[in-house]
């Protein structure tokens, strides 16, 4: 148990030293480590997740990190995921705010951001296809994933009320085809 | 008693944050106005730092915050103050979820929020490949196009859905070819 909590520990930090610039930039890191690699949960339950800490308080990588690891490990190793997640920002931020004053409008950190916001742009152009291919299965998904998309883009609605919306066409909708289905069903019979 | 201040203070804007770190941002100014630990002008220092910083930009924006306001001890406290609602509550849903997760309705919920969700993270990429490449920010300026971001993004892209690398090596390819072609 204790090796399990160290080692959860370490994945946690890792995955949040390696992400820069917010919380869905995480998301091709969670998928790597945790789907890829470990197989602990599906793209699918990621999307779950990723879409209820949307509308949860706190922060998007400590409550993925709870979230993911509690239901599988315990509530412990749920502690010890959300301490992977704050040491290696917190260390990083004490040493550079004790040695440099503001050290982000040199030249060579800008370059160096303006590269990595590349790279992070393609990563999530793979963990938007991703979720596209493990959501989006019908006509109906289909026009929930445009609207959704569109709002967004436009910038003109909370990405909360987005999912609480899609939650609602998720449970009118759902209950209708499933009585269509259970009709056409009962025709075959 | 300025670190009982740091931890009340930080606490409570880690309950209220909602929807990622630059939520903590109105919270950043506020403190700002009520006490001098820090002045508006650092508040937006501490979101060019928190960007070149890895881990969660609410995290990074409140050690340095609770640095300039308390020296390194304040800025552990900040930094836990913040993070410790996320994980209280967080253990709070998993307990219900526990209970709920495999109700019908819940299942239905989740089929319609999946897709919403593809659509909201396809927008971000839209919205990171504009700016990385043509220089376009959220509220639609230009600011600069650069070919050699979108050579490098090209080059990049197929690598990143062939290859399937520890998405870091992207992240450290990326500096290093910003800062070799000054991008």
């Amino acid at each position: 148990m204790k090796n399990k909590a160290l080692e959860i520990l370490g994945i946690f930090a890792r995955i949040s030293a390696s992400s820069f610039g917010g919380g869905y930039t995480v998301l091709p890191l969670m998928q790597h480590e945790l789907v890829d690699q470990r197989g602990w949960l599906t793209d699918q339950e990621l999307t779950d997740i990723y879409a209820l800490v949307q509308c949860q308080p706190g922060l998007i990588m400590i409550n993925c990190a709870v979230l993911i690891t509690v239901p599988r490990f315990g509530k412990l190793a749920g502690v010890f995921a959300a301490l992977g997640v704050v040491l290696p920002p917190l260390f990083v931020v004490l040493l550079i705010s004790s040695l440099l004053s503001n050290f982000s409008h040199l030249p060579i950190v800008q370059h160096a951001l303006a590269g990595i916001r590349v790279s992070v742009a393609a990563l999530v152009v793979n963990t938007a296809w991703r979720m596209i291919k493990s959501g989006v299965k019908d006509w109906f998904s289909l026009l929930l994933f445009l609207i959704a998309l569109i709002l967004l883009f436009l910038d003109c609605v909370n990405p909360i009320f987005i999912i609480l919306g899609a939650a609602l066409a998720g449970i009118l909708l759902g209950s209708r085809r499933e009585g269509q289905q259970k009709n056409e069903g009962g025709k075959e019979a | 008693m300025i670190y009982l201040l740091l931890f009340w203070d930080f606490l409570k804007i880690g309950f209220f944050t909602v929807g990622g770190g630059l939520a903590t941002l109105p919270f950043l100014y506020e403190l700002a106005g009520r006490y001098d630990w820090f002045t508006e002008a650092q508040v937006a220092d501490m979101v060019a730092v928190a960007e070149c910083t890895p881990g969660p930009l609410a995290i990074n924006m409140a050690t340095y915050a609770g640095v300039q306001a308390g020296g390194i001890p304040g800025g552990i406290i900040a930094t836990l103050a913040l993070a410790l609602p996320s994980l209280l509550v967080s253990l709070l849903v998993c307990t219900v979820l526990a209970r709920w997760a495999k109700g019908n309705s819940i299942q239905r919920i989740f089929a319609g929020i999946r897709p919403a969700v593809a659509g909201l993270i396809s927008s971000i990429a839209i919205s990171m490949v504009l700016l990385a490449i043509l220089g376009i920010n959220s509220l639609g300026q230009s600011i600069a196009f650069d070919y050699k971001a979108l050579i490098f993004f090209l080059l990049l892209l197929p690598a990143v859905f062939l290859l399937k690398k520890h998405p870091i090596l992207y992240v450290a390819v990326g500096a290093v070819v910003g800062i070799l072609f000054r991008i």
